[in-house]
């Protein structure tokens, strides 16, 4: 406000700077001013406030449209600009787009993977009220949660807890064969369900309804594809299939397949009942396979009726005598927290990797931009100079890592849905890039977003900085802080780098040895086939073994490597209660056919009747629990029952590969309980001891299904898993590999880039190349030390906590480091080396001249 | 040879008739005055940038003035480059308009 004379309107004056056209917002206020007291001297006071504030209002569109063109036209000036520096230094560029676009695309399709995996069993309607019912046994050495209850469980939680609406059981019986007019399968996708399964769970029903498929006695629920497999095309509705060639079954309705990531798989369903015809008991509390699934009614709440259930729930305990807590988990979570899941820490380490993976070429960008900040020192200079506030220039470099990141993005884009057809082969999904929902959206614009930002905000909030006259001095000063800012982010480009590369190997190593391995059985030249509802197995064998190829048969309920049936309640003393041990039922020659040794005493024999009654062979780690000092023949509990011990053979693994990897284990000896044969035979003579196996199977049993394979080639479902994060995890290491050394690299370049003065001065002055050379190395080993140091120890304790979730797992040796340290150092050294040398050897009048 | 739009001629002819005392307030009170239309400022600015972008016009920044509130004036003078599309504008017209007279116009 002026002395003597009133001014205009304040607020009004206020907009009016505010609006200016950015160009000439001086003369723009002036002008208003100027005319305004010409009013106010000829009209008065009070017309020139109407006048000046209609003025600034009716100005407004106008001053915004010129805004908006010269913004337009600044902006231009941003992107030619940009466009020229990134052909000035086409190298670089080309090496932070690479990079960033790989590690954006790794992230993309693991993403992609994993939201898909999270998701799992939210398609149910009213899932979140749907809860699987867990429990926590207490052993002797810890607490074991498990999926599987108890078969009458529901009914009892239900008579107790009115919260609980709805109740549903299930358990997948395997090898069970199916058999419609001349086609014939065993099946492993079977579900036994209790009636209420369509009602508490939804799927899309192609042939009939939920109301129907009330898996009444008597009636089957085929899949989609279970369908087409034995009806083609046609309608099964009302066919009848027979199952173990035994019981029919009346098709009454045909689902769509369950998707992928849900944790109940199944090809077909039957009634829950049908159990008992198998042989299984369902009434008592004696058997822990089932699952168990409840409804809660709306509005209660959940946690609180799954702590009321652990605390006051304890029937089981009472029925089983063994402590047990039962609880409810959500059906979403159900597939992260049962054993037979996907193990969630899998999936997390992926996410963390890739994660790694792409915050290396975060640095990359920003190790390289920072580093040609001196480049654009000039230009921001001329920039500020001539008017341009902070905030301006800190969006024109904010946003030319935005638009590089957005070109990342694209290309990255590009790669992940070339790469996706293989990764879905990988995963043994069918995912698409360019599925958009809400949560893919809103991950990529993340990912974009943040890229773009973390990567360009440091040079820019750098360079923006920057006063004018300090930039055209080129002060000594700014160039010592930049070079401890530049050997700062170096080395710790290069810890990253080393942890990633550690931690990647490491797991890479646990995860293939927990694949293949030598399990402690011998699975090679062994053929399998199931024999389940073979009668007279005895004239199988002896007809199998008349040929000369084949060397011994033998059969057990399970194959080698898998146990399913445990029991804590063994030992020297009736009911003492103990550490699970693993169950195997078997016939002959067990130990022999999979060449296991037998430590102690003998494996089962023909010719002793007593074998039959009451006799096990037991694993060395139970033999050493039962604490005998020969066993042989000694005898011990289980279940209350009195055993005798013929014989003691090596522990070997087995799945489920978690607290049991080697556990106490011991064989009972039952041929007619058990379904799935085994035949070794000689080396030699592959091809036609599978020929013979198959002749001799289909003379005896006409009609069977023959599905003979190859032991060594089977591969279970779990393994596949961790083969997939394996493959995964080798290829993200690759990338993180790449990107890192190419960021090295490049900063090798433009380090010694930026000494070309300098190393021209040494070379008149007399230093040959070599020394230059050494010097630039000596210097750039040491910061490699340094992030060595940083970077080793945290990649011990991230590998060694890792490791202790596989109970089967590998040694942590210093090989990991010192290999990891090695290659690394070498990359490094060698970029250095080469871009050193091609420095040295530039003409010193070369570069001394351009002052 | 460029043509001027119509807008653009009001603004150099103002220009030009102003000498040189070509600024933001004189401008606008010669335009209001000439065409009738009540021009604000925002657009008189717009405007005025939209010639000088086009290289019609030079700026030459005066003194502030108590008046101003402290700020300055923009004196704005023509080019050549501006004096020619004038040139050329004022032939087109005359060709355009030849043989016409005002009379001729309007009817009867």
């Amino acid at each position: 406000m002026k002395k003597g004379r009133q001014g205009p309107p304040k607020f009004t004056k206020k907009l009016a700077g505010r609006i200016a056209n950015s160009r000439e917002k001086y003369a723009f206020r002036g002008d208003l001013e100027e005319e305004y007291f010409e009013i106010a001297d000829n009209e008065g006071k009070r017309k020139a406030d109407n006048w000046y504030r209609g003025e600034v209002l009716r100005s407004m569109p106008s001053a915004i449209g010129s805004s908006l063109f010269w913004t337009a036209a600044l902006m231009k000036n941003y992107f030619i600009v940009s466009l020229r520096n990134f052909r000035r230094n086409i190298g670089y560029s080309f090496i932070n787009v690479l990079g960033l676009s790989t590690a954006m695309a790794c992230v993309f399709l693991i993403m992609i993977w994993i939201s898909y995996e999270l998701k799992s069993d939210t398609f149910h309607e009213d899932h979140e009220r749907i809860f699987y019912v867990f429990q926590d046994i207490h052993l002797e050495n810890g607490i074991r949660s498990t999926e599987v209850t108890e078969a009458p469980l529901i009914f009892d939680l239900q008579e107790r807890y009115p919260e609980i609406e709805q109740v549903v059981r299930y358990e997948s019986v395997e090898n069970l064969i199916l058999t419609y007019e001349d086609k014939a399968f065993f099946e492993n996708g079977s579900l036994l369900a209790s009636p209420d399964f369509f009602g508490m769970l939804t799927y899309s029903f192609i042939h009939g309804s939920p109301g129907v498929a009330d898996l009444q006695p008597g009636t089957i629920v085929l899949t989609e594809s279970v369908s087409e497999k034995y009806f083609g095309g046609e309608n099964p509705l009302g066919e009848t299939i027979l199952v173990n060639r035994k019981f029919p079954f009346v098709v009454s309705a045909v689902v769509e397949d369950a998707p992928d990531n849900s944790f109940v798989e199944f090809d077909f369903v039957l009634p829950f009942e049908f159990m008992k015809d198998l042989g299984y008991d369902i009434e008592t509390y004696n058997n822990v396979s089932y699952f168990s699934l409840v409804k809660i009614s709306e509005g209660t709440d959940a946690q609180q009726l799954s702590d009321t259930i652990r605390n006051s729930f304890d029937k089981v305990s009472e029925e089983t005598g063994m402590k047990r807590d039962n609880y409810l988990v959500p059906i979403k979570d159900v597939t992260f927290r049962a054993n037979a899941g996907i193990n969630y820490v899998l999936l997390m380490a992926l996410t963390v990797t890739a994660g790694i993976v792409l915050i290396i070429a975060c640095i990359n960008y920003l190790n390289l931009a920072t580093a040609r900040v001196m480049t654009r020192v000039r230009e921001v200079g001329l920039r500020k100079v001539t008017g341009a506030a902070r905030s301006q220039l800190i969006i024109q470099f904010l946003g030319e890592s935005l638009s590089l990141s957005f070109i990342s993005f694209v290309i990255a884009l590009l790669m992940a849905s070339l790469a996706m057809p293989y990764f879905n082969n990988l995963t043994n999904r069918n995912f698409s890039v360019f599925t958009l929902n809400p949560d893919t959206l809103l991950f990529y614009g993340g990912v974009l977003f943040v890229t773009g930002i973390c990567a360009g905000l440091y040079p820019a909030v750098i360079l923006s900085s920057f006063s004018p006259v300090k930039m055209f001095n080129r002060g000594l000063k700014s160039g010592k802080f930049r070079a401890r800012l530049r050997k700062t982010l170096v080395v710790l480009q290069f810890a990253v780098s080393i942890l990633v590369i550690i931690v990647t190997y490491v797991s890479v190593v646990q995860f293939n040895h927990m694949g293949t391995t030598n399990l402690g059985f011998d699975d090679k030249n062994v053929l399998h086939f199931r024999g389940t509802m073979m009668e007279n197995f005895g004239l199988l064998r002896e007809k199998l073994l008349s040929h000369p190829e084949i060397i011994s048969v033998t059969s057990a309920d399970m194959l080698p490597m898998i146990v399913s049936s445990f029991t804590p309640e063994w030992g020297v003393e009736k009911d003492k209660q103990n550490v699970l041990a693993g169950q195997s039922t078997v016939s002959f020659d067990y130990l022999s056919t999979f060449n296991i040794p037998v430590l102690e005493g003998r494996e089962f024999d023909e010719n002793r009747k007593s074998d039959l009654e009451n006799t096990v062979v037991i694993n060395r780690s139970m033999a050493e629990n039962l604490g005998f000092d020969n066993s042989a023949n000694k005898q011990f509990y289980i279940n209350g029952t009195l055993y005798t011990i013929a014989g003691v053979f090596q522990d070997f693994y087995f799945f489920p590969l978690s607290d049991y990897a080697t556990g106490p284990m011991y064989l009972r000896l039952s041929p007619k309980e058990t379904e799935n044969i085994f035949v070794r035979f000689n080396p030699a003579m592959r091809t036609d001891a599978s020929e013979i196996v198959k002749q001799v199977v289909e003379e005896l049993y006409p009609g069977f299904p023959t599905d003979i394979s190859f032991l060594e080639d089977y591969q279970m479902d779990e393994a596949s898993i961790i083969d997939t994060i394996n493959t995964i995890m080798i290829y993200l290491t690759v990338f993180g590999v790449l990107i890192a050394s190419t960021g090295l690299y490049g900063l090798a370049v433009y380090t010694c880039e930026n000494r070309t003065k300098e190393i021209a001065v040494r070379k008149v002055l007399g230093a040959p190349v070599a020394v230059i050379v050494t010097l630039l190395s000596k210097e750039y080993s040491r910061l490699i030390i340094i992030a060595m140091t940083l970077a080793m120890p945290l990649a011990y304790f991230i590998a060694d906590n890792m490791l202790r979730f596989f109970a089967y797992r590998i040694e942590l040796s210093s090989t990991y480091f010192i290999f990891t340290g090695l290659f690394v150092f070498v990359i490094a050294l060698v970029s250095v080396s080469v871009q050193a040398f091609k420095t040295a050897r530039i003409d010193p009048v070369k570069t001394l001249k351009v002052e | 040879m460029k043509e001027l739009t119509r807008l653009e001629e009001i603004y150099l002819l103002a220009i030009l008739r102003l000498e040189d005392n070509a600024y933001g307030v004189e401008i606008r009170k010669l335009i209001s005055k000439q065409t009738g239309k009540r021009i604000t400022y925002g657009q008189l600015y717009y405007t005025l940038e939209q010639i000088f972008a086009k290289g019609y016009v030079n700026k030459r920044a005066g003194d502030p003035t108590p008046v101003r509130g402290g700020c300055r004036k923009i004196y704005y003078s023509l080019t050549n480059q501006g004096r020619n599309a004038l040139v050329t504008t004022h032939e087109i017209q005359k060709t355009i308009w030849e043989g016409l007279s005002v009379s001729s116009i309007k009817k009867g």
